[in-house]
């Protein structure tokens, strides 16, 4: 079993960031915090993809002439964690922008205190 | 190949590069004219596809690039595709020409040129959903969804309306990581991508009988994802909010049109990879169905204590899709089918009661129940439109809610145990239903104070306005009295799509 | 639907609403608000520091124990809600309250957390080993993709011949994801004819610095764009460090010096062309290849700077992009003249 783990130890150590990621996202009311908290979210994704993306003694996939297929590493997973970052990278702009949009409108990060002006001053435009 | 093959591709490359052109625009009402061209472009050609593959029978794999499909990305068409596309881009046409006005008068003019532009991007990624073929490929259009969805709610710049982009794009963002992971551990278990392959090898999977677990969760897990992100019941919470704050084309079209494109995905996953046994199997079909029992009680409860038409008809939304739900969840062939025909039905049920609302709101400025009083009586047409709306999805027989609702039931008489919630679920709540949407109606035409009537005189609304909220009437009236070419057309399609049940 | 009574006061309180709310417009200037502001950095100066919106709660706080009502006019003719909402269920959708209320938001969020963590765990384990040559993700695909790429794509780097040759339909939405969020960007913080702040040009020393360093991280992105082929690297990894050399030149030599090369028009059109020619591109390569006509683009020897085919040009393209994005979003967040 501790074999196991051990052996397994990128995957649960993805897992564990992600769990971070998600109660983060759920606990903190602050809008800095919960962008970070689904950043970690998505970079343990990503953790977990290049993990796996990863044979034992394998290359970067830099294919020379004549080489032997089986001594690279798995080049798929590479291409979807980079799409998963410009993704991330996208989502986290456009959070950012929203944040700061409501900062200058309630002088407030916390989530909790934005809803509360929010409903209060319910604008009917 | 011919050219009605290269329809699929033509049509998402066309949309996506006219949404990249135009910032190349000066002028933010030659946007709108150009963009409803192309949506005219793109909606004859699916009409052509459709009728097309429907009459040859067939369906067929685009390959994209010189390799083919397993090492290559490729589309997939047949004339469910053909006809989920045109309905697209039918809706969306009618959304611009239908709420103009309020276009023009809710977003300020230097940015109307990008609005047109995420919605177009938005567009061109609901076709890619509909043809796509591969799980990567969906979860990249998934996400362009999410970020142009996002600024679609927060376009009319108000506080609130920034408020419920923010928790939208939140709910948005757990969803995605919930269905990235799910595609990730996938992705290690079968080393595919591709829905066909995904397929073969979930099935030996299936045959050895090991890891079982994984492929369980991460099903479920791509399944949250959706649901969180179609705003299925326990995760609806930032659906209401948008559409109140949100302009009236952005709320027909987010509702309308944009929930039902994950809920094509979610159908594919359903369909192309899990196939039927891992559904049953794993209580996914059960869980789907509780969702959508759940959520058509719950929704149209809330809907009932709400004082903003806006709110209300989103949470009435919300309730409509619960019914796609419930008919994915019977797990058979004929619940998919009813899914298919629900999802065409309120796609264009929904954006006629948004844009009738729209209209109306644009007649006596304000959004309250209070407000609106008479206000039917101002904008005849739009008024109209709502309260056929309404009565269509109380079911009121020949109106297209009522076919819909017809072919829920015969899905679900065909169940075993299924069959009794299921057709509980749909009387409870197309009661509910009538409870909201009736009192609604008799507000909207109530007659005013004798000594105000002067001021409710109708006014006039455009002539595209009066086009659209007409052509979305006939349409509704059409899927209620004559539905079996669209039932037929869906059925074929679904045959081709894959074998369910 | 309330309305069905007693809709005689209603009505005219609502009229009354409507006419007043139009006079006074969405974004006019709140004085009150501001008047507030000026008590809060007042307050901050006696006190120690505590959040705004924390400040403007305890103000509430303190109005609502005293019986006071709201002193800021703007809100006051605020729509007809009905008492019985209080009443009601607590419905989902509100955060702030539950939150407050119910102690058991954060316990139960810790248990389903742990609850999804324990499940991923069992998922985990069962999963292939890590690093083990026999995994599922071993296949033919991999397998072409490393043996035939080269040849193929013409490509030394696996990766970019398959995110630009094999998957070049998911990297297409991968742009156009980065286009929305740029454009989403602009739409939201953006307002127009707004001039960029004249910051101060920086340090003496980092200005004499930068006139060496500068050049040296641009042309290292390029080559790390132009050779992304043929060694690690590529149009993401090469845009970002363009972006960060624009970042980095604006920072030193200050948002107006640059932005007077790079208005903010220009960096849009430079997006909107590289993607423009990024789908034209793909459009020729997805043709003819679904429809069989050939007239593929010669390969060329691989291992060579003129090799691939589109593989350079595209490169280019996404490059460009990833650049002009996140220099785009920079300006976006630095602050504005009147904050």
């Amino acid at each position: 079993m501790l074999e196991l783990i051990l052996e397994q130890r990128y995957y649960l150590v993805s897992i564990l960031l992600f769990s971070i990621g998600f109660v983060t996202l759920f606990l903190h009311p602050n809008l800095i915090k919960k962008i970070i908290g689904l950043n970690l979210m998505d970079t343990s994704i990503f953790l977990f993809l290049a993990a796996m993306g990863y044979m034992e003694g394998g290359q970067a996939p830099m294919i020379e002439e004549g080489s032997n297929w089986a001594m690279y590493i798995n080049p798929i997973p590479g291409g979807l964690v980079l799409t998963g970052i410009v993704v991330a990278v996208s989502t986290t702009a456009l959070f950012l922008s929203l944040t700061h949009r409501l900062y200058r409108k309630y002088h407030s990060l916390n989530l909790d205190v934005i809803l509360m002006l929010a409903k209060k001053g319910r604008e009917d435009t | 190949m011919g050219l009605v093959y290269n329809i699929p591709l033509f049509s998402i490359l066309l949309v996506v590069v006219s949404g990249v052109c135009i910032p190349l625009f000066r002028n933010g009402k030659h946007v709108i004219r150009f963009v409803q061209i192309v949506q005219l472009l793109v909606g004859a050609g699916s009409l052509f596809l459709m009728v097309g593959l429907s009459s040859l029978n067939e369906s067929f794999t685009y390959q994209l690039g010189h390799v083919p499909a397993p090492w290559g990305n490729e589309l997939r068409a047949g004339p469910l595709e053909g006809l989920l596309s045109f309905v697209f881009s039918l809706v969306m046409l009618l959304a611009f020409s239908g709420s103009r006005e309020s276009l023009i008068s809710d977003i300020k003019p230097h940015r109307l040129g990008n609005y047109c532009l995420l919605m177009q991007l938005l567009y061109g990624t609901l076709l890619a959903m509909i043809y796509t073929d591969d799980l990567f490929t969906a979860y990249v259009f998934v996400e362009v969804a999410a970020v142009t969805a996002c600024v679609l709610v927060s376009a009319k710049e108000s506080g609130r309306s920034i408020v419920s982009a923010i928790r939208y794009l939140m709910f948005n963002c757990l969803g995605s990581g919930l269905f990235l992971l799910g595609i990730a551990i996938l992705y290690v278990l079968t080393g595919h991508l591709l829905f066909s392959s995904l397929q073969q090898a979930v099935e030996q999977y299936l045959l050895s009988g090991s890891s079982k677990l994984p492929l369980i969760v991460s099903a479920l897990l791509m399944t949250l994802g959706l649901s969180i992100k179609s705003a299925q019941f326990p995760f609806h919470a930032w659906l209401p909010d948008a559409h109140a704050s949100a302009t009236t084309t952005s709320s027909a079209i987010l509702s309308g049109l944009l929930l039902k494109g994950y809920l094509i995905i979610l159908m594919k996953l359903m369909v192309c990879i899990f196939g039927p046994f891992v559904m049953v199997s794993s209580y996914l079909c059960d869980l789907l169905l509780l969702l959508g029992l759940a959520g058509m009680l719950f929704a149209s409860v809330a809907a009932l204590r709400q004082e903003e038409v806006k709110r209300m008809i989103a949470y009435s939304s919300s309730a409509q899709i619960s019914y796609i739900f419930l008919s994915l969840g019977l797990g058979s062939q004929l619940g998919l089918l009813a899914a298919c025909f629900q999802m065409i039905v309120h796609a264009l049920t929904k954006s006629m009661i948004f844009l009738g609302a729209g209209a109306m709101i644009n007649g006596v400025h304000g959004h309250y129940w209070g407000q609106l009083r008479g206000a039917a009586r101002k904008v005849p047409l739009g008024g109209i439109a709502f309260t056929v709306g309404g009565l269509s999805l109380c079911g009121i027989p020949l109106l297209a809610g009522f076919s819909a609702k017809y072919c829920i039931a015969l899905a679900a008489l065909d169940a075993d145990w299924q069959m009794a919630p299921a057709l509980f679920g749909l009387a409870a709540s197309s009661v509910l239903n009538a409870m909201y949407y009736i009192p609604a109606i008799l507000v909207i035409w109530g007659r005013t104070k004798p000594n105000q009537e002067e001021e409710w005189k109708p006014i006039s609304i455009g002539l595209e306005q009066k086009f659209a909220l007409s052509f979305l009437l006939f349409c509704n009236l059409y899927l209620g009295m004559r539905f079996g070419l669209v039932r037929d057309l869906i059925e074929q399609g679904i045959y081709r799509f894959g074998s369910f049940g | 639907m309330k309305t069905t009574q007693n809709d005689n006061g209603w009505f005219r309180r609502i009229l009354q609403w409507a006419s007043e709310s139009e006079s006074e417009g969405a974004d006019a200037p709140e004085d009150p608000e501001k008047q507030e502001f000026q008590e809060y950095l007042e307050y901050i100066d006696a006190h120690d520091y505590i959040e705004f919106g924390a400040y403007r709660y305890m103000r509430y706080q303190q109005r609502k124990e005293l019986g006071l009502d709201e002193p800021t006019s703007h809100y006051t003719a605020e729509p007809p809600t009905p008492q019985k909402k209080q009443k009601g269920k607590k419905s989902h959708h509100k955060q702030g309250v539950l939150r407050k209320q119910l102690r058991w938001y954060q316990v139960a969020s810790v248990l389903i957390t742990c609850v999804i963590f324990w499940i991923l765990c069992l998922v985990v384990m069962e999963l292939p080993e890590f690093g083990a040559l026999d995994a599922p993700a071993w296949n033919e695909v991999v397998q072409r993709y490393l043996q035939q790429g080269r040849e193929e794509t013409g490509a030394v780097n696996a990766i970019t011949g398959m995110i630009l040759e094999y998957r070049a339909f998911d990297t297409f939405g991968e742009s156009v994801v980065l286009f929305a969020a740029a454009i989403s960007t602009i739409l939201l913080l953006r307002t127009p004819n707004q001039p960029l702040r004249q910051r101060k040009a920086g340090d003496e020393i980092l200005k004499e610095l930068s006139k060496y360093l500068l050049p040296i991280i641009l042309l290292f992105g390029f080559y790390v764009i132009l050779y992304g082929h043929i060694s690690p690297g590529g149009g993401f990894s090469g845009g970002a460090i363009l972006g960060a050399a624009l970042i980095l030149a604006s920072l030193i030599l200050g948002a107006g010096e640059v932005g007077r090369v790079l208005t903010s028009k220009r960096v849009t059109y430079i997006t909107v062309f590289s993607l423009l020619t990024y789908a034209v591109m793909k459009f020729y390569s997805f043709y003819t290849g679904a429809n069989h006509v050939g007239w593929e683009i010669p390969k060329g020897e691989a291992g060579h700077l003129f090799s691939g085919g589109f593989l350079l040009p595209l490169n280019l393209c996404v490059g460009l992009i990833v650049a002009c994005t996140m220099y785009t979003f920079y300006t976006l967040f630095i602050p504005t003249e009147e904050e």
